[in-house]
């Protein structure tokens, strides 16, 4: 097969960039892969090119590179294509959709895989005759905005398939929107094997690691583990990270620490990368978040052979973890569940070492090599309908022309309505 | 996954360490070829022969190579940078450091070894030696009598009749003493603040020192025996009132254990 898959940026450090990296260098074993980058501001990707993977972008934003697109005057107009409720549209520009909708409409591959929704609208819409079509989504339904969500259950029509990285979130897309004909299938993210070797949990330390934000709860952990000292003064806690965009809960948690005294036993290491070799130094992970859209930290820390205490929150946790087998799910925002499941595993050498090895072994399911080879397989389904599906889906595209006309206006008269009533009860 | 370049475009070698419980350290240099046939450990600011130490590199045969820093090895006090044989720096990989996590020497002087990136991501190993040393543990605070209460453990000498922790202000002549009892390797004693906080017109910092017996030299009072080489901001104690300002016990970029005393104007 030959396989296009279409990024916002391969050359900045993220999540998505990542996993599209893990995923396009295990095909490109088998597959003629490339990837396409709408923008391209450096002259490496930051996360390093994958292997055996072509890579291409769309728009130079390299100030030095000959090919510099930045004084394009297009460049200064907004997007009309690329829809507005993706939180990205401002990156987006009269220039970004005309470069993709040329390279949509002549794209010499079987296949064309979206990496986020406004790229999913945008191949919706605008990939050629004959492609298959599949979106990503990496984050879920339920996190976008009323204004994207609308624009997804309106375009997704168009898509052969919808990949999401959870079975809760596929549910999500088949309960909650019409898409017929369209294949939604959950597909988790990978997590490669850590090149350390995996902790004995022998050691008296919990470990937790992800952003110092509101979403992931720390309060709570440290709340919690103030339960657990009282119990158990030999154990203690190092939660890695720091603050983002969104926020930084450092001062917060700090002041939580001094007020609850556990100076001696809650310490915030800040950032550290990679996690593995932190990962190995705790006989336990905790993850207290009200919201994990997959849960990598999870995977990852379990990857480490360390069982995982979290909340059972939408929307991974409880499709990785087997309560009571590799760790525990709890009730989210409850501080003594937290506390009574951590002091249970701390309370009991050998099921913790017992869960630590089951955890090991049970995570091995998010390998780089199977994940890809469920991406595979559906990718070759979808390529495999062939002509017919095909016929079908231009069949299908005639009809939906048809109704996407009618949509669009139907849609805007709608949102313009939903729009003006908004505004009415913020200014009441 | 990045891979940073040199000035001509060749990739800069990468060293992952794993540290052992014995105190040796193994150095994986991937790359191996460009690093030549050994590793250079340079003490930061040193410039005799004993500040720069040749570790050779041995092949695995995959194009990686494998150097050892031996326990027995002696290397002074401070920050040695690790480099390839031609001087080139190496870039800091993965640290599986977790034997050194908790670490509790049984004899012989303390040398502690951590091998950390620089805020440029360049691999160095910051190392201690002290005989005696004088480890802090956990540190209690009363708030309602304006005091410390450090716990800790001596290593390499003996706790005698009248040992005494001292604080000494860094800029001057200035000491306070407090008793210290002890158990066996274990020490601990009450500073309070109010004494220090006298009269202090500015922040001021005073070191904490441990003088095990009356006619013996006195062990700087530090927290080296795990993985965290820079405690400073990690290590972070919640502020006491004190008549005229705060107090609070802090470590320094050495790990060694202080006293800040701020005044409030």
């Amino acid at each position: 097969m030959r396989i296009s898959f279409l990024l916002h940026n391969a050359y900045g450090i993220g999540g998505t960039i990542r996993t599209t990296f893990n995923l396009a260098h295990a095909l490109a074993e088998r597959h003629d892969v490339e990837i396409v980058s709408v923008f391209r501001h450096r002259d490496e990707p930051a996360m390093g090119a994958p292997a055996g993977v072509t890579m291409k972008h769309l728009v130079d934003l390299r100030k030095k590179s000959p090919g510099y697109d930045g004084n394009d005057p297009l460049a200064k107009l907004p997007a009309k294509v690329f829809p507005r409720g993706d939180g990205r549209h401002k990156q987006y520009s009269r220039l970004t959709d005309v470069r993709i909708a040329a390279h949509l409409s002549s794209l010499d591959a079987d296949m064309v895989v979206g990496t986020r929704p406004g790229l999913n609208v945008t191949i919706a819409r605008q990939t050629r005759r004959g492609v298959v079509r599949v979106g990503q989504e990496h984050l879920t339904l339920d996190s976008h905005g009323y204004r994207l969500r609308r624009e997804i259950a309106h375009r997704y029509t168009m898509l052969d398939a919808v990949t999401t990285v959870t079975e809760a979130d596929a549910r999500s897309y088949r309960e909650r929107l019409k898409l017929p004909g369209v294949r939604i299938e959950a597909v988790p993210n990978s997590v490669p094997a850590p090149a350390v070797a995996p902790a004995d949990c022998t050691s008296k330390w919990v470990v937790a690691a992800g952003r110092l934000t509101r979403v992931k709860r720390y309060d709570l952990l440290v709340e919690a583990f103030s339960k657990v000292v009282a119990a158990r003064p030999d154990w203690r806690l190092r939660i890695y990270g720091s603050g983002d965009a969104s926020g930084n809960e450092k001062q917060a948690l700090r002041a939580l620490i001094d007020e609850r005294g556990l100076h001696n036993h809650v310490f915030l290491m800040g950032p550290a990368n990679p996690l593995e070799a932190e990962w190995v130094k705790g006989s336990i992970a905790a993850v207290t978040s009200r919201l994990e859209s997959f849960g990598m930290t999870i995977v990852e820390a379990m990857r480490c052979g360390l069982p995982v205490v979290s909340t059972d929150c939408p929307h991974g946790p409880a499709e990785i973890i087997e309560d009571g087998v590799d760790g525990r799910l709890v009730p989210v925002g409850d501080v003594d569940a937290i506390a009574d499941a951590l002091l249970a595993l701390i309370g009991d050498d050998e099921l913790r070492q017992r869960a630590g090895r089951a955890a090991l072994a049970a995570s091995a399911r998010f390998d780089p090599a199977p994940i890809a080879e469920r991406h595979e397989a559906l990718f070759t389904e979808l390529v495999a309908r062939g002509e017919g599906a095909r016929s079908r889906g231009a069949l299908r595209e005639v009809l939906h022309r048809g109704r996407s006309a009618l949509y669009d206006k139907a849609y805007s008269l709608r949102y313009l309505a939903a729009d003006v009533i908004r505004r009415g009860k913020k200014s009441a | 996954m990045s891979m940073p370049m040199t000035s001509t475009g060749r990739p800069i070698p990468r060293a992952d360490c794993l540290a052992h419980a014995d105190g040796t350290i193994t150095f994986d240099v991937a790359g191996g070829a460009a690093t030549g046939t050994a590793l250079l450990l340079k003490r930061r600011g040193g410039k005799g022969t004993a500040d720069e130490l040749r570790l050779p590199l041995t092949g695995s045969g995959d194009g990686a190579a494998r150097a050892v820093l031996a326990p027995s090895a002696e290397l002074a006090e401070g920050r040695w940078d690790v480099c390839a044989e031609s001087g080139e720096v190496l870039e800091s990989g993965i640290r599986d450091l977790r034997a050194i996590v908790d670490q509790d020497p049984v004899r012989g002087p303390v040398a502690v070894r951590v091998p950390y990136p620089t805020a440029d991501g360049r691999l160095a190993v910051r190392c201690w030696v002290r005989a005696p040393h004088a480890e802090a543990g956990a540190i209690e605070l009363a708030p309602d009598q304006v005091a410390m209460t450090v716990e800790g453990v001596l290593y390499g000498a003996e706790l005698g009749e009248g040992a005494v922790a001292r604080a000494r202000l860094r800029s001057g002549e200035r000491v306070h003493e407090v008793p210290v009892t002890g158990d066996g390797r274990a020490f601990g004693f009450t500073l309070p603040f109010g004494p220090l906080a006298e009269g202090a017109a500015e922040e001021q910092l005073w070191e904490l020192w441990l003088r095990p017996a009356p006619d013996v030299a006195e062990v700087r009072i530090s927290r080296i025996l795990d993985d965290v080489w820079d405690k400073k901001s990690i290590f972070v104690y919640p502020e006491q009132r004190t008549a005229g300002g705060t107090a609070a016990p802090c470590y320094t970029g050495d790990n060694s254990l202080c006293v800040r005393i701020t005044t409030v104007p």
